[in-house]
């Protein structure tokens, strides 16, 4: 069932640390990478090329697991499980990429190409600190 | 399949930046939290309790994964996939102290709770990447 995000993890998304994001690989065994992270409201929006293993896992499979330690606090660190609701494709995903570039100071990000970029939109189902 | 700890993926996990450590819940799906990290060489060393939620998805299923940003410049990191190859008491207290004195400082001692009992998990590497310089968008 979906939540709502706490307000610590609203902060720690709207701000400059990476995400730890996991996902699964073909055989069900997990795999972890630090990215870029903004929100939409209650979501986690992840962009990223599409080339990326990541990108692969999250087509086959939803599910997923955030963790951010803000460097300047980093206890309690923020835990989100959740799932990707929907996949932003196109020129809206580059949208996604210069927004998210702006959020960790890229003053004038250029555009990429729209067939390198994805953004996935997710729901959180557990959240911690609640 | 097992994958080398190289010199610079072992400095990496030397420096006081965090592991983010993924454990399999039992339906499956991944949980991540952050954890401190060592290594002997071979495995990369974390520390937990008994009763956490870790030690049990371990129990049904040895495939974590784990992924270092170095805290002093996020965009040269590591991620590690593996498995978990031995789950032990045997040295997990005096190792938290080791971990205490790294994190929190050389007078640093951890703050044990009673009745905890502290185990080191220890995780054999099977796929290592990384990159040095470029930011993951």
């Amino acid at each position: 069932m979906a939540i709502p995000l706490s307000e610590g993890a609203k902060k720690a998304l709207d701000g400059q640390s990476l995400a730890h994001v996991a996902t699964l690989m073909k055989d069900g065994s997990p795999q972890v990478t630090p990215v870029w992270v903004y929100r939409h409201g209650d979501h986690v929006m992840i962009s990223t090329g599409t080339d990326r293993i990541k990108t692969r896992n999250l087509e086959r499979d939803p599910r997923v697991a955030v963790s951010i330690a803000p460097v300047d606090a980093p206890f309690p660190p923020i835990l989100i499980r959740g799932r990707v609701i929907k996949i932003i494709r196109g020129e809206e995903a580059v949208d996604g990429f210069v927004e998210v570039a702006k959020k960790y100071g890229q003053t004038d990000p250029q555009r990429p190409p729209a067939a390198e970029r994805v953004v996935y939109e997710i729901e959180a189902t557990h959240c911690f600190p609640k | 399949m097992t994958a080398e700890l190289t010199p610079d993926t072992q400095q990496l996990i030397e420096t006081k930046s965090l592991a983010h450590f993924v454990t399999l819940m039992p339906d499956g799906s991944p949980q991540v939290t952050p954890v401190w990290v060592d290594h002997d060489g071979t495995h990369v060393l974390i520390n937990t309790a008994e009763g956490r939620q870790k030690p049990k998805n371990l129990n049904l299923d040895k495939r974590v994964a784990l992924s270092i940003a170095d805290h002093e410049n996020p965009y040269r990191y590591v991620q590690i996939r593996g498995r978990v190859v031995e789950v032990t008491r045997e040295g997990a207290r005096d190792h938290i102290e080791k971990m205490a004195r790294k994190y929190m400082g050389e007078q640093a001692q951890y703050p044990h709770r009673e009745g905890e009992v502290r185990i080191l998990i220890k995780i054999l590497p099977e796929h290592i990447e990384g990159r040095a310089a470029r930011p993951r968008e």
